[in-house]
């Protein structure tokens, strides 16, 4: 019998992640992605924003991002076939597939809604008469 | 000292009943400990590994007292049921992010309302009368939006 050996992740846990999250506890490709795309997104979107109606956009729009690798990293075990092949059943990729769809699209009105304030701004310094 | 042919043995029917039983073990079963009367004395512990088939039966197969191969058969057995583990795990952080989304998006609810715009599933509405409204604003404040 041989045996991997895991090594533990070293990533630091990114500010936003709820303290009800157990950031260890997740894969460490997962904290890296969340680290790595995710929190500089928070502070582009969140910390630096330029109206309070734009930070809440940020902070949905930062959530849906980090839902969005959360169901991107389960549906690439899920094609990992030598991995789950046996575990994979067609029907629950489906779903995942499905509901990655729904999600990709609720943070894609939400990116159009974003640059839509943010075209509004630098056009006439706040965002009325969109 | 432990007869080494029957440690061979042992070893051997566990990796057949491991091979045999991957797919529910990955799903369950575990390593347990039991304890054996002898003399009025209380020994062990000895250890099993147990599974539960898709049938509902269960089945076990003997490891013996604390060994190296004890460790092995816990190690590949955390190592089969990692996925599942993992999976669990991305599951509760997905459904406690959930839970912030909601909260983020009462927020940006509330925040949209102050300028007449609402959620309407994952669409951003109202635009036309934000549109109307803020003309009307700035009609009254003597600013012309159109120049």
């Amino acid at each position: 019998m041989d045996f991997e050996t895991n090594p533990a992740p070293q990533t630091a846990r990114p500010y936003f992640i709820p303290s009800s999250v157990d950031f260890s506890a997740l894969p460490a490709g997962v904290q890296m992605a969340l680290t790595e795309i995710v929190a500089p997104t928070y502070d582009r979107l969140v910390l630096r924003a330029a109206s309070s109606l734009e930070r809440s956009a940020g902070v949905t729009l930062t959530f849906l991002l980090t839902l969005e690798i959360l169901d991107q990293f389960q549906l690439g075990r899920q094609f990992d076939l030598g991995l789950t092949s046996k575990n994979a059943e067609p029907e629950e990729r489906s779903k995942l597939i499905a509901r990655h769809l729904r999600l990709i699209t609720s943070k894609q009105t939400q990116v159009d809604f974003l640059m839509r304030l943010q075209t509004a701004r630098a056009r006439f310094g706040h965002m009325s008469y969109t | 000292m432990e007869n080494q042919r029957s440690v061979d043995q042992r070893r051997k029917r566990v990796e057949t009943f491991l091979a045999e039983r991957s797919a529910p073990l990955a799903r369950q079963g575990a390593v347990v400990a039991t304890w054996r009367r002898r003399g009025g004395r209380r020994v062990g512990p000895y250890f099993l590994l147990v599974c539960r088939s898709a049938a509902g039966r269960q089945a076990s197969v003997y490891l013996g007292p604390t060994s190296a191969l004890v460790e092995d058969v816990s190690k590949k057995l955390a190592q089969l049921q990692a996925p599942l583990q993992e999976r669990r795990a991305l599951d509760l952080v997905r459904r406690q992010l959930r839970q912030e989304l909601k909260i983020a998006q009462k927020a940006l609810a509330a925040e949209l309302a102050q300028v007449g715009l609402f959620r309407k599933g994952s669409e951003i509405r109202g635009w036309a009368r934000h549109r109307a409204q803020r003309h009307a604003a700035a009609i009254g404040s003597g600013f012309d939006p159109r120049s």
